[in-house]
């Protein structure tokens, strides 16, 4: 086969080589990608639009409504509500989780003694299903059988039902699920910093903490948006562990917006009404990574390491 | 300024066998700049590194001065190093790459800029202070880790392996440029490189290491001229030496057909009935006899021509350099005749390898 790339010049002067159309690999290898992409996220996407302008209790065809989903969305005061306490797990969960991972990654990208032992026990949350941890922690915190109960201090507690003390609660049991895993990024990430540079910082008498600061945290940016866009599309997805956990109570005290949607899809069978509050979800969603990942520079998607 | 001791300095890695540093003996004077040289895994980097702090020293003492830096914190003792790849902080300018440590050690921002610039201007930096890392070439960024060095006025500059980043042609000019640096700010320097022409051309001294242990310390000229053992014979100098194993004789060592003429006395420092002779191309002439020639290749470099070749010797078939008048080389294939320099020969125990005489 011959090739025939030629060289052009783009208007910032670099060379640049134009592959031709027969050099090209075929587009039929696009197919299994494309099949799984609209499969699974296009069109259920497509679905859900059109099901919010509908009115389906999940049997027989749904029925066109216009826009009386929309409307009633709007004037839904508990929605709104959900929607506020989204935010307020959004922001405190990634308050809790984020210096937790990055500490403990960090700690994890190291040398010492102890460490794998140490780092494969903060894993093991990872190994667990949703439903195992829920459990277990419903078990653990539960107000009447719980084994804080026996506890002195914690056993003047109600977790579970005091609704002020439960919102902690829930953040503490999705962090404790959640944290092992951007805790993996982070120790990814703190191992690609090359090891000359600590010893550069150290000739320059930078102590641990300092070092720490001016140069883990900086060359760990981009890890932190990754982990942070993570953390908030999670956050606007995720209700399986309240379920369990809380089944969004006591009253409404955890009942986030995807709790709320759930709620009204599968106990409601309100599908039509659902769907417009998961379209509502995924704008949320969509909308906060764009704007993390714009207002970071993230998506230039220069090297951090170059240079070095 | 202050020079630098080893005092029997060893470093033995945990788990390894020998010590990758074994009992290094070795005075640095003030303003020196000294070359650490040697294969890979000699212990020329662990060396250095020992002296920066930046590995424990198992054994013996480290003296910057008249102070025991041994158990000091690295950022006591006052030394700078610049590193293989450079190791710039790729977040920050060139300007805050280089006023780190001065940030650090709590000088004042105009104090900092002063000397920046002082340094910049040293090193044709100003006009890229305000750029980060990855925006500088090769050359630069070698220059802004020289920079970050020179900022500090530190007693002792440590240098590992500075140039070998860097094309070949860039090498030989900032080969230059640093051993001028040096010279003009007057600061104890240890250079760590592997490359055998880096260390002749650049150091006031020269330190060859091998296995962990010193082989030769001295000046370029020294270790070119006196080689003291059969490794420093074969590692300074490009092309390498010749070696051959050859039996003694009557009167002196036998040369394929001739016999080269050594001292009675040299002769009989020998341990053993063959010495090892060295001869360098350059010492090789084209004779009427001597051992045969036969011609492999032949390297035109201009002015003159390296002659690689097989020649009967000794022992069996050996491998044979020989340098020849550039405007009249010989064809591939042909055979010649060649006989080294009167004067120009080294000779070397051969259970030892140490130097019998020349």
């Amino acid at each position: 086969m011959t090739i025939t790339a030629e060289k052009t010049r783009t208007r910032a002067g670099t060379a640049r080589t134009t592959v031709t159309r027969q050099d090209r690999p075929s587009g039929w290898y696009l197919a299994p990608a494309l099949v799984f992409f609209g499969a699974f996220a296009v069109l259920p996407m497509v679905l859900v639009v059109y099901l919010s302008f509908t009115s389906w209790d999940g049997f027989g065809t749904p029925e066109l409504s216009g826009t009386e989903n929309w409307t009633r969305l709007i004037e839904d005061g508990r929605a709104w509500d959900s929607l506020w306490l989204t935010l307020v797990f959004m922001v405190l969960t990634w308050l809790v989780q984020t210096p937790i991972a990055m500490l403990i990654g960090v700690w994890a990208a190291g040398r010492q003694r102890n460490r794998a032992i140490l780092s494969s026990l903060f894993f093991l949350p990872l190994l667990l299903s949703t439903a195992a941890i829920a459990l277990l922690w419903s078990s653990v915190l539960d107000p009447n059988f719980g084994v804080t109960q026996s506890l002195p201090v914690l056993g003047g507690f109600n977790f579970l039902g005091d609704t002020e003390l439960v919102v902690y609660t829930v953040v503490w049991v999705i962090s404790w699920q959640y944290v092992p895993f951007h805790t993996l990024l982070y120790q990814a990430a703190a191992r690609q910093v090359p090891e000359s540079l600590y010893e550069a910082a150290t000739l320059d008498g930078a102590g641990r903490y300092r070092q720490f600061f001016t140069i883990t945290l900086p060359l760990l940016k981009y890890t932190i948006i990754t982990s942070t866009v993570l953390m908030l599309v999670g956050s606007v997805t995720t209700f399986d562990t309240i379920l369990i956990l809380t089944g969004g109570g006591p009253g409404t005290a955890t009942r986030v917006l995807p709790l709320h949607m759930y709620i009204t899809g599968f106990s409601g069978f309100e599908f039509g009404y659902a769907s417009a509050i998961s379209v509502l979800l995924l704008l949320l969603g969509a909308g906060l990574s764009l704007a993390v990942t714009r207002a970071t520079g993230f998506r230039k998607m220069q090297s951090q390491q170059e240079g070095v | 300024m202050a020079s630098v001791t080893y005092d029997r300095t060893s470093c033995v890695y945990p788990g390894a066998e020998r010590p990758a540093v074994d009992e290094l003996d070795l005075q640095v004077e003030d303003g020196e700049f000294l070359v650490l040289v040697g294969p890979s895994g000699c212990g020329k980097s662990t060396s250095l590194r020992m002296l920066a702090g930046l590995e424990d020293v198992t054994e013996g003492r480290i003296l910057i001065g008249d102070r025991d830096v041994t158990g000091v914190p690295p950022k006591d003792r006052d030394i700078a190093m610049v590193f293989q790849n450079y190791a710039l902080y790729p977040h920050m300018t060139v300007a805050d790459n280089m006023g780190f440590a001065l940030k650090i050690a709590g000088l004042n921002k105009s104090e900092i800029s002063s000397r920046v610039h002082e340094a910049a201007t040293l090193l044709d930096l100003e006009p890229y202070l305000d750029r980060k890392p990855k925006a500088l070439s090769g050359g630069q960024r070698q220059r802004v880790a020289m920079g970050r060095a020179i900022v500090r006025q530190p007693q002792v500059f440590c240098m590992d392996e500075p140039l070998s980043n860097l094309d070949a042609k860039l090498r030989v000019q900032t080969r230059t440029q640093i051993a001028q640096l040096q010279r003009r700010l007057g600061v104890t320097t240890v250079y760590v490189t592997h490359d055998q022409v880096e260390a002749m051309t650049m150091g006031d001294r020269v330190c060859v290491l091998k296995d962990g242990l010193l082989m030769q310390v001295g000046k370029p000229r020294e270790l070119y001229d006196r080689p003291s053992n059969v490794f420093v014979a074969g590692f300074i100098g490009s092309p390498a030496m010749n070696l051959f194993t050859l039996p003694v004789v009557d009167g002196g060592v036998a040369f394929g057909d001739v016999v080269h003429p050594v001292a009675r006395d040299v002769l009989g420092r020998a341990g053993n009935s063959s010495v090892v002779l060295g001869v360098r191309p350059e010492d090789l002439e084209l004779a009427e006899h001597g051992p045969a020639v036969e011609v492999d290749v032949v390297e035109e470099l201009g002015a003159d021509a390296y002659v690689y070749g097989r020649t009967k010797l000794g022992d069996g078939e050996h491998q044979i350099t020989a340098r020849v008048d550039g405007r009249r080389p010989p064809g591939k294939g042909e055979v010649l005749h060649v006989a080294p320099r009167a004067g120009h020969v080294h000779l070397f125990d051969v259970g030892t390898g140490e130097r019998l005489g020349g």
